[in-house]
């Protein structure tokens, strides 16, 4: 059973669990918003236009309509994909302010540079929602996208593959707002015990915050004095995503990674 | 979206500007952008940006049948798309993908870049069939380039799994048994284009997107290392004299030397830290897998176990867990165990039974922690969980090498 009144528990929150998440804002450069993120073995970028012109078919005239365009890893194609859109679609006509802009589409496109499959969901959404920020769109909350899965007693929030050891292979991905905290989607896959499942939820709603921190540091980081060389990609080896590495190159004031 | 038209003023700046040998983003005329290579986790998948272009070439391969008319080769198949966020009005399928697919199938297959004979495993039966896909991520001016140079880089990055032929029977063996064989590539063919100005008099090496578009015609010369040239392709309103291509393909090979070796180092770099991240190619991945658990599982779950840790509980938890682990220490542990599969030792000159013509001029790297091989091993039969010490290492595994378990806060 899931309690309607949930309220945050207390403790710590790990800070370390949002270590393994990489974003960077504003990578592409035609686009009106665009955030590489990601998260452990997964990497998803996302770029959004919008609000732009629209097609006749997709015009509503009260609101803009969010197209949502996933593009797997090649080889992967079908279904799933569409599902993957459907999810993040309906997230984020919730979240976005679409009564703003009539008549208009904004278009979200999701390119997967990586996936180990589990964390794909919520990266994507996780990063289409970076990608929005980045155009800056106005937002009535930002959603935030969690994955988690039960072992044993424990529930593991994020984890990488090979943490997922002994797991019963069911999973739930669940978006939170993170303003509120209240549950906006959620979708599982394997099998789950209900208690279980309302275990899942409730650390997701908690590792939402992470998510939340994470936002905050990338616009914090997008608006920073610092200045960059348009021509280069994050100025600090180290803020490349893990198994993205620069390599070739001699890039002025780069540092090689130790 | 419809695509932005160029404005008049605009094209007529740029045009001013190269006659006066200028260029908007103040290079100099044969200046190109930086490339910038980045391979993925996975054989095969590589990036490349060229200034504001991006291009993302995967290569997959399976088993098929061969062409009738080509019953002893392999095949290559390239796809080109488009994001329609990497310009406005993007489609994805136009002229622009059409004609990328058109040239670089010239380019790579045509001019036999990669050995396909190598690629047959029976004859009329069984051959690997290579699918190239390039997606370009960001349309900055010079996408034919960067695809190009994305190509080129998966396929001589990537590795195909070992195929076994016994009697009649095929068999792929998996990464933990054979090591992946990478493709044969017998030359790194480049492509390098030039925009016309006026009525061909100028010409800028390597044009943005608007220079591009106010240009009278485009020449891409297809050149590699050893000087011969792969393709030419000349589009748009623009007659050219036996001069202006003789330099610009002077020009090309210059620029296809340097991006050559700029390949050759950063393939070179992506091996080394492959065999960096897994530094006992005997150890069995289970293994490894199980002490990267041990460590990450108190990071990140420390916090989310049934009764709340205090601060104390976590801290010594993980002292206790960075002490045993130190040597493990980089930021890549976790996709580690992932990467490098074990199976057949690395160490040594290539063994005979391995199929097709290897690549002579990517030798693999000897440095051997030899002493510790044997070590690992006899832990590994006797089947019991060997946890190992920083003292027992090689000198070029020392803890604090890496950045830990943990990534830096690296958001930007």
């Amino acid at each position: 059973m899931i309690s309607a009144d949930m309220k945050s528990e207390e403790g710590d929150l790990d800070e370390d669990a949002i270590n393994n998440f990489t974003c960077e804002l504003g990578v592409l450069s035609q686009c009106d918003g665009s955030a590489t993120l990601c998260n452990g073995l997964t990497a998803v970028l996302a770029a959004t236009f919008g609000p732009v012109e629209v097609r006749q078919q997709r015009e509503l005239v009260d609101r803009s309509s969010i197209e949502v365009t996933f593009r797997g890893p090649h080889g992967v194609e079908g279904v799933e994909d569409r599902r993957v859109e459907q999810l993040v679609r309906s997230t984020l006509e919730q979240c976005v302010f679409a009564a703003l802009h009539p008549r208009t589409a904004v278009s979200v496109v999701l390119n997967v540079l990586e996936t180990d499959d589990l964390l794909l969901l919520s990266t994507c959404v996780n990063a289409a929602v970076l990608a929005l920020l980045d155009s800056s769109l106005s937002m009535k909350y930002l959603p935030a996208a969690v994955t988690c899965v039960p072992v044993g007693d424990r529930v593991l929030v994020n984890p990488l593959p090979s943490e997922r050891q002994g797991s019963s292979g069911g999973s739930v991905t669940a978006v939170y707002d993170t303003g509120s905290e209240r549950l906006v989607a959620c979708r599982t896959a394997g099998q789950l015990s209900a208690e279980q499942l309302t275990s899942c939820l409730r650390e997701a709603r908690r590792a939402a915050a992470m998510v939340r921190q994470l936002y905050r540091r990338a616009v914090a980081a997008k608006f920073s004095k610092e200045p960059r060389d348009p021509w280069a990609g994050p100025s600090r080896a180290e803020d490349m995503p893990p198994s993205w590495r620069r390599l070739g190159g001699q890039q002025a004031g780069e540092q090689s990674t130790s | 979206m419809k695509p932005l038209v160029p404005s008049t003023c605009e094209t007529n700046s740029v045009v001013d500007a190269v006659s006066k040998g200028t260029r908007l983003d103040g290079r100099e005329l044969l200046d190109h952008r930086e490339a910038t290579i980045q391979f993925g986790r996975e054989y095969g998948t590589c990036q490349i940006r060229l200034g504001n272009t991006r291009a993302l070439a995967t290569v997959r391969a399976e088993l098929g049948t061969p062409r009738p008319s080509r019953p002893n080769e392999g095949t290559l198949q390239v796809a080109v798309d488009v994001t329609s966020t990497a310009a406005p009005g993007a489609d994805r399928s136009n002229d622009l993908t059409v004609g990328l697919e058109r040239l670089l199938e010239r380019c790579l297959r045509e001019s036999r870049c990669v050995d396909q004979e190598s690629l047959c495993v029976v004859a009329d039966e069984k051959v690997w069939q290579l699918r190239l896909h390039v997606e370009l991520l960001d349309l900055g001016g010079n996408a034919c380039d960067a695809a190009a140079l994305a190509a080129l880089a998966a396929l001589c990055h990537f590795r195909r799994p070992h195929v076994s032929v016994t009697g009649g029977e095929v068999r792929l063996c998996p990464a933990d048994e054979a090591e992946p064989v990478p493709l044969a590539v017998l030359h790194k063919p480049v492509l390098v284009t030039f925009a016309f100005f006026g009525d061909g008099q100028h010409f800028v090496a390597d044009p943005t997107e608007i220079e591009e578009r106010a240009s009278e015609g485009l020449l891409t010369v297809g050149m590699n290392s050893y000087r011969e040239i792969c393709t030419l392709h000349l589009t748009g309103k623009l007659l050219l004299n036996k001069q202006q291509v003789l330099e610009c393909t002077e020009l090309a090979a210059a620029r296809a030397r340097s991006l050559t070796s700029q390949l050759r180092r950063a393939l070179t770099a992506d091996e080394a830290e492959r065999t960096a991240i897994h530094p006992f190619p005997g150890l069995a991945r289970v293994e490894l897998e199980r002490m990267a658990t041990a460590a990450a599982s108190v990071r990140l779950s420390g916090a989310v176990r049934g009764p709340a840790l205090t601060a104390e509980q976590i801290s010594e938890m993980e002292k206790e867990v960075d002490e045993k682990l130190s040597v493990f220490r980089h930021k890549d542990m976790a996709a580690a165990a992932e990467i490098g599969q074990g199976g057949a030792s690395q160490w040594g000159p290539p063994s005979d039974d391995e199929e097709g013509d290897q690549d002579e001029m990517w030798p693999r790297t000897a440095e051997t922690p030899a002493k510790t091989a044997p070590a690992a091993s006899d832990s590994d039969s006797e089947g019991e969980q060997t946890v190992l010490h920083p003292e027992d290492l090689e000198p070029h595994a020392e803890p604090g090498t890496g950045k830990g378990l943990r990534c830096p806060m690296p958001v930007r």
